[in-house]
């Protein structure tokens, strides 16, 4: 979607569904402008005793691809997922657990590691995990005249001359993760990044607009 | 005594010194530990470099092979990076299949590479459809000690600058093959690409960021492996990543970005250095 | 993390109200849960839905070399995944028995029943022939995975497009989807199998839930097993196409022969609802409309939480007409209200009942715990 303002941003229409699924914890099924992800949480829960820490809950993150064998990109995509949500959530709270997350791709018409981001953080507020912040992801593509672009459709990413993916936490608005294709100025990283900031707040107001509908309290 | 207190309050070990403003083995905050750069001591491969920043050893070696080109793709070549995370280099690994981590640095490797478009895939095809080169570029850690993809990108970049292509002959009739090896070309390599690693250590009320971190230090941030990689390249960026780790501000996020460019700059010196000596 | 085993006032109970004619979702013996078909964006993606039970097609295809013995024949690849997505028990990545066991039905079912036309996958003889790869993915495990499964498999294979090549000379050309029109897969027959669980030899009981097929394969208290699990594979002609039976021996011929009759119609039925669903959606492709995963999501289930109580409805509802309807809501407004005593099944309005249970012992209900967070 096109930037109205500097400060009224539109991001992609985004559209979920808790509790998919009658025989996980928590989930979430998100779509975010074409791009459908579904989010599965089961957890706290046994796991072997070589994977268990007595500090904190370990979280167990698999990518399903749509169709095909599993890659490395997965295996990537597997860890900024677990990065991510490792600092969202209270693992102390449940030590020598496991919290295991499954991702299953439905559609990718670009900015799927954001919705998958976004699906996974409505999947464990819905599981009921313990949480220190609610994390909220939004994509930035730099069009090849230098254009910024939030929240990017299919074309605009095929075209883009670089992608920049931004994951900010509720309380403070700080970066928690952050990845980068392609190449780019400093400038157009530090107005990339400002502007994701700010554009995250509509992520995070969609999260209470969902939580609403079955309980009081975010 | 020191060595047992580590083991004991490993987070206290670490807590002291961040409070007297100074890292376990001696460091500013923003001190970077040494390099030492050689390049082209393995003769078996086309090409190859050991780099050390610190205890972190890497080796480069690339292979050549030639090969058909893909029927979708058939003007380029294949461009095949690798990062292996051996026992060899820490007690964390294990033998068999690479590990989860492993096959995180190789992507962010591979990415680094693909995304500052220093090889021009094009360039590596001999003839559409029918021949091209397939640059193999094996990076084995053999001691890792933190921040391990700055020196993997180290190495990779300095081998790949000091490769040589051998002339191809192909016969479209006879589809015969004549390898002229006397004959080198090097191959051209665009811009420089260089990453600095940094871990951000949560000490509440500051959140402090640590240039170059050891294992022992990026372990103590939390994350597996280094939190926030920034790859420069000729005044550009062409990779940023933060993983886990603590939040990172705004003013924090600035001072990095200063100082990877800086760093870039420095690196660039010893790669050049270190070709100009070989090349002598 | 474990499987959770069943405990055996689950399994008398079950056994109990079956042979006294009742399941605990309210169907008749021979009655299905609601069907429905999603497709996606691409050609042969689509998710099935069992009631409760989901399941995720994905046909791909890559140009391959032939195998030696067959060199004119395209191949056919059937994989099934079972992640920790579909119930917590199943590990990432891991082989279990029940995968093995989905993927070998299945291949019986579409490839040794050979309803696909592999020759027409050919490109060049002993060169270059086209490998459909068909990944099934298990969202939500609730009972009878390999009916769904199999009419995911169907509809997404009957669905799928392959794209067009010429050749000219040597080389081939394969066409992108909007150079030239992809070309459909020729199907000879539509085999769909039918899962029947049967309890107490004599009892069969058509599409069993989660709960029902554990029980029917599981040992009763005297240990003597006298249920199992009856896979029939059919085609849309009655052709019987797969025969699978896991649990007890029948000494009941007469129960094959039910199974046989009731799965021909079931199967008839499955495959024109299938048919008309992928007719529906090449219409609206044909319009332009863009389909997309993302219209599977509803508000129904979100609501479900903010409800007091989920329902168990526990007498016969019209299937039939609930398949015709499939995009509108289907929550039953049958309220449990959860009473100490027995299990007792009352009935209240016409073609309903209640089943009144007490709460906190009351485990075999899958959702006790998100309703005792709702108070």
């Amino acid at each position: 979607m096109e930037i109205e303002d500097e400060n009224n941003f539109k991001l992609r229409p985004m559209k979920c569904e808790l509790n998919y699924l009658s025989r996980s914890d928590g989930s979430a099924i998100l779509a975010q402008g074409e791009t459908v992800v579904l989010v599965s949480v089961n957890g706290p829960l046994d796991i072997k005793s070589t994977s268990q820490s007595i500090e904190k809950a370990t979280l167990e993150v698999l990518f399903c691809t749509k169709g095909g064998k599993p890659s490395v990109a997965d295996r990537f995509k597997e860890n900024i997922i677990r990065q991510t949500c490792e600092t969202a959530i209270l693992g102390c709270l449940y030590p020598r657990t496991g919290i295991s997350l499954t991702i299953q791709e439905l559609e990718d018409f670009g900015g799927l590691l954001t919705c998958t981001v976004n699906c996974a953080c409505l999947a464990l507020l819905n599981s009921g995990i313990a949480m220190r912040h609610m994390v909220a992801a939004v994509c930035c593509a730099v069009s090849e005249e230098g254009n910024l672009v939030l929240e990017p459709s299919y074309t605009q990413v095929q075209s883009a001359s670089a992608l920049l993916y931004f994951v900010f936490d509720s309380r403070e608005r700080n970066l928690v993760t952050g990845f980068t294709e392609g190449s780019f100025s400093e400038n157009t990283y530090e107005e990339a990044l400002a502007r994701c900031r700010l554009a995250s707040d509509v992520v995070f107001d969609f999260y209470r607009d969902i939580v609403k509908q079955y309980s009081d309290v975010i | 005594m020191a060595e047992v207190y580590k083991l004991i309050h490993p987070v206290k070990y670490f807590n002291d010194y961040i409070n007297r403003n100074v890292r376990p083995d001696g460091r500013k905050f923003d001190d970077q530990r040494d390099i030492k750069l050689n390049v082209n001591a393995i003769k078996s491969a086309d090409a190859s470099a050991v780099v050390k920043c610190g205890n972190t050893t890497v080796v480069c070696g690339i292979k050549l092979e030639l090969a058909k080109p893909k029927a979708e793709e058939p003007e380029l070549g294949f461009f095949v990076t690798n990062v292996e995370l051996l026992p060899l280099c820490s007690s964390k690994f294990r033998p068999g299949p690479p590990s989860d981590h492993a096959q995180v640095v190789s992507n962010v490797v591979s990415d680094i590479c693909i995304n500052s478009k220093s090889v021009n895939l094009k360039e590596l095809c001999i003839v559409p459809d029918k021949l091209a080169w397939v640059v193999y570029c094996d990076m084995v850690c053999l001691d890792n000690d933190g921040s391990i993809v700055d020196a993997c990108i180290i190495t990779l970049m300095t081998s790949l600058k000091s490769l040589t292509l051998p002339k191809v002959n192909y016969d479209v009739e006879t589809e015969e093959i004549v390898v002229d090896t006397s004959v080198r070309m090097p191959l051209n390599i665009t811009g420089l690409p260089i990453a600095t690693s940094f871990a951000v250590y949560q000490q509440s009320p500051r959140s402090i960021v640590l240039i170059d971190p050891s294992a022992d230090e990026e372990e103590m941030c939390g994350g597996v492996g280094a939190n926030l990689i920034i790859c420069c390249n000729d005044e550009q960026f062409c990779g940023i990543q933060k993983f886990g780790g603590s939040n990172l501000s705004t003013e924090a996020e600035k001072k990095t970005l200063a100082i990877a460019k800086e760093r870039s700059k420095l690196v660039e010196k010893v790669i050049e250095t270190c070709l100009i000596n070989e090349i002598k | 993390m474990k499987e959770v085993f069943l405990s055996n006032c689950e399994k008398s109970f079950i056994q109990k109200i079956i042979s006294e004619g009742h399941r605990l979702d309210g169907r008749n013996y021979n009655d299905s849960r609601k069907l429905s078909i999603t497709f996606g964006s691409g050609y042969g993606s689509c998710i099935v839905s069992l009631g409760e039970t989901r399941i995720l097609a994905q046909v791909s295809c890559e140009v391959v070399q032939p195998k030696q013995i067959r060199p004119n024949e395209g191949i056919l690849y059937i994989n099934v995944e079972i992640s920790p997505m579909a119930a917590p028990q199943f590990e990432a990545n891991r082989q279990t028995d029940l995968t093995v066991y989905l993927n070998r039905l299945l291949e019986k079912c579409y490839k040794d029943s050979k309803c696909i036309d592999l020759e027409s996958l050919c490109i060049v003889v002993e060169e270059k022939v086209w490998s459909l790869r068909v990944d099934i993915k298990v969202l939500n495990h609730d009972g009878n995975l390999i009916e769904c499964a199999s009419i995911a498999t169907l509809a997404s294979l009957a669905h799928f497009k392959r794209p067009d090549v010429t050749r000219s000379g040597e080389n081939v050309i394969i066409h992108t989807l909007a150079e030239k029109d992809p070309i459909p897969t020729v199907l000879y027959h539509y085999p769909v199998c039918s899962t029947f669980a049967i309890f107490s030899n004599n009892i069969l009981i058509s599409d069993p839930s989660f709960i029902e097929e554990s029980v029917c394969t599981s040992n009763s208290e005297e240990g003597n097993i006298n249920g199992g699990l009856l896979v029939v594979g059919m085609n849309q002609y009655k052709e019987l196409c797969l025969l699978n039976l896991s649990g007890a021996a029948i000494y009941n011929t007469n129960i094959a022969h039910r199974a046989t009759l009731s799965a021909a119609d079931k199967c008839k039925t499955i495959v024109d609802l299938i048919k008309k669903t992928i007719i529906d959606d090449d219409n609206l492709r044909q319009k332009r409309a863009k389909i997309n995963f993302g219209d599977i999501i509803t508000s129904n289930h979100l609501q479900s939480l903010s409800r007091k109580d989920l329902s168990i409805c526990l007498k016969n509802f019209d299937v039939k007409e609930q398949m015709l309807q499939n995009d509108t809501a289907d929550v039953m407004d049958v309220e449990i209200s959860m009473e100490p005593s027995k299990y007792d099944v009352v009935q209240s309005l016409p073609q309903t009942a209640e089943l009144k249970a007490k709460k906190g012992a009351s485990s075999w209900i899958e959702i006790s715990s998100e309703s005792e967070e709702e108070d």
